[in-house]
């Protein structure tokens, strides 16, 4: 039901975008390019980019990074019994993953907690640190978040097979579906399991750059509508507050369909 | 407009620039692995060292708190005993002193009775003396008056 509203926003934003960008390069005085914040620059070095460069992407990983350390390892550093703010913080956060993998993986997805802690977190303050003005969101890049969305996919195959060998091909073949209609769903199984990692980028990647864009598009006519620009502040306001939100249900979306599909793997009969 | 600097700009989506690609991979990785280290080295410990001593002194309390009321239900069940048996206690007292109210309001009707006989008896001598002086009266009187009534009425 909520997941339909966001998409449906997102549905309108992206036609507000197509429609508005012929615009934009169309009138050079009515210039609006909400995708440029979207570029990766490299930051020490002039000139092309190679593996190793240092960019604002890199910097604001870095500085997510960084963020992680100063919550959960100051943080939680004095270890109170009666946590303060910042460490309440951290622990209702800790707590609250764990308790997700344990219950949708069960106690043998425990083990494999620090993983998903680690890609809840990177997500998080990816998606959050990227509302910022002037950050850069790294979780808007197809390129990242396919990465994740492969490791996840790729370590739950794998994961799989090695711990139930061959068995785990009945997640494909639904033994409580009569039998005439097991090929056709294991057709349509093997479909969804591949597309997984692609919807499972896609969504995360899509959500971040779609609210970034329409923040900017919003900025960009409060820039050239001089005493007017207030109804479009106003807008700003409503979708930044649309997006807090957003930003931190796709971390969790991402998080627990990775332990749904752990919990696949681990579990295969159905 | 098209600047150098922003070649990518006019591409559209800068997510779909893939000559990029092996630098965020690159660069992904090892954040993922920082990360990674940082949680499962100094996270993890921590905070599950405090969340277990927590636990600890949360279930210690409960322990306890359990302990304290199960003396206190102790204690009120030998209180209510205690209750229960000077209820008792009370009401023997009660039943005992009832007795002997009665006892005692017998043994005071049964004096007065007899005493209340008595007086009837000596009134009743009284009056029977009283009234055997009365006729003795009566008859004297009409001996004297006899002879006077007589005188009187044979002139």
């Amino acid at each position: 039901m909520y997941y339909c509203l966001i998409f449906l926003i997102n549905l309108v934003i992206e036609l507000s975008l197509f429609v508005w960008g012929p615009v934009a390069t169309e009138t050079s005085a009515f210039e609006i390019r909400p995708m440029d914040q979207f570029i990766i620059t490299p930051l020490f070095s002039e000139g092309d980019l190679n593996w190793y460069t240092f960019t604002n992407q890199s910097l604001w990983m870095l500085i997510g990074l960084i963020g992680i350390i100063l919550l959960f390892v100051f943080g939680i550093r004095k270890g109170e019994i009666v946590p303060g703010r910042i460490q309440s913080i951290a622990e209702v956060i800790y707590v609250f993953v764990h308790k997700m993998v344990l219950d949708i993986a069960g106690q043998e997805g425990l083990k494999y907690f620090p993983y998903i802690f680690t890609l809840f977190l990177l997500i998080l303050f990816g998606n959050v640190l990227g509302l910022l003005p002037y950050s850069f969101t790294f979780t808007s890049h197809i390129a990242v978040t396919g990465i994740l969305a492969l490791l996840v996919f790729i370590s739950v195959t794998i994961l799989g097979f090695v711990k139930n060998g061959l068995k785990f091909l009945s997640l494909f073949w639904i033994s409580s579906a009569p039998l005439p209609l097991r090929p056709v769903l294991l057709i349509i199984e093997v479909i969804s399991y591949f597309v997984r990692p692609i919807s499972h980028s896609i969504r995360l990647a899509g959500n971040m750059m779609a609210g970034h864009a329409v923040i900017k598009v919003f900025a960009g006519f409060a820039g050239v509508m001089g005493l007017g620009a207030i109804a479009p502040i106003l807008a700003i306001v409503a979708v930044y507050g649309l997006e807090m939100l957003v930003v931190v249900i796709q971390a969790y979306v991402f998080t627990i369909l990775t332990c749904v599909y752990l919990n696949d793997a681990l579990h295969p009969g159905h | 407009m098209a600047s150098t600097s922003e070649q990518s700009s006019s591409v559209g989506m800068p997510q779909l620039d893939f000559s990029n690609f092996d630098n965020q991979t690159f660069w992904l990785l090892i954040f993922l692995f920082l990360v990674f280290l940082v949680i499962r080295l100094l996270v993890m410990p921590r905070m599950e060292e405090t969340l277990t001593n927590r636990r600890k002194i949360i279930e210690e309390g409960i322990q306890e708190a359990e302990e304290f009321k199960d003396k206190a239900v102790e204690i009120e069940k030998s209180l209510n005993n205690e209750i229960e048996a000077a209820r008792i206690k009370a009401n023997e007292i009660l039943r005992n002193c009832k007795e002997e109210i009665k006892k005692n309001t017998q043994e005071a009707l049964a004096d007065i009775d007899i005493k209340i006989e008595e007086l009837v008896e000596i009134s009743d001598k009284n009056i029977i003396t009283l009234k055997s002086e009365a006729k003795k009266e009566v008859k004297d009187l009409s001996k004297k008056l006899a002879p006077e009534i007589v005188k009187a009425l044979i002139p």
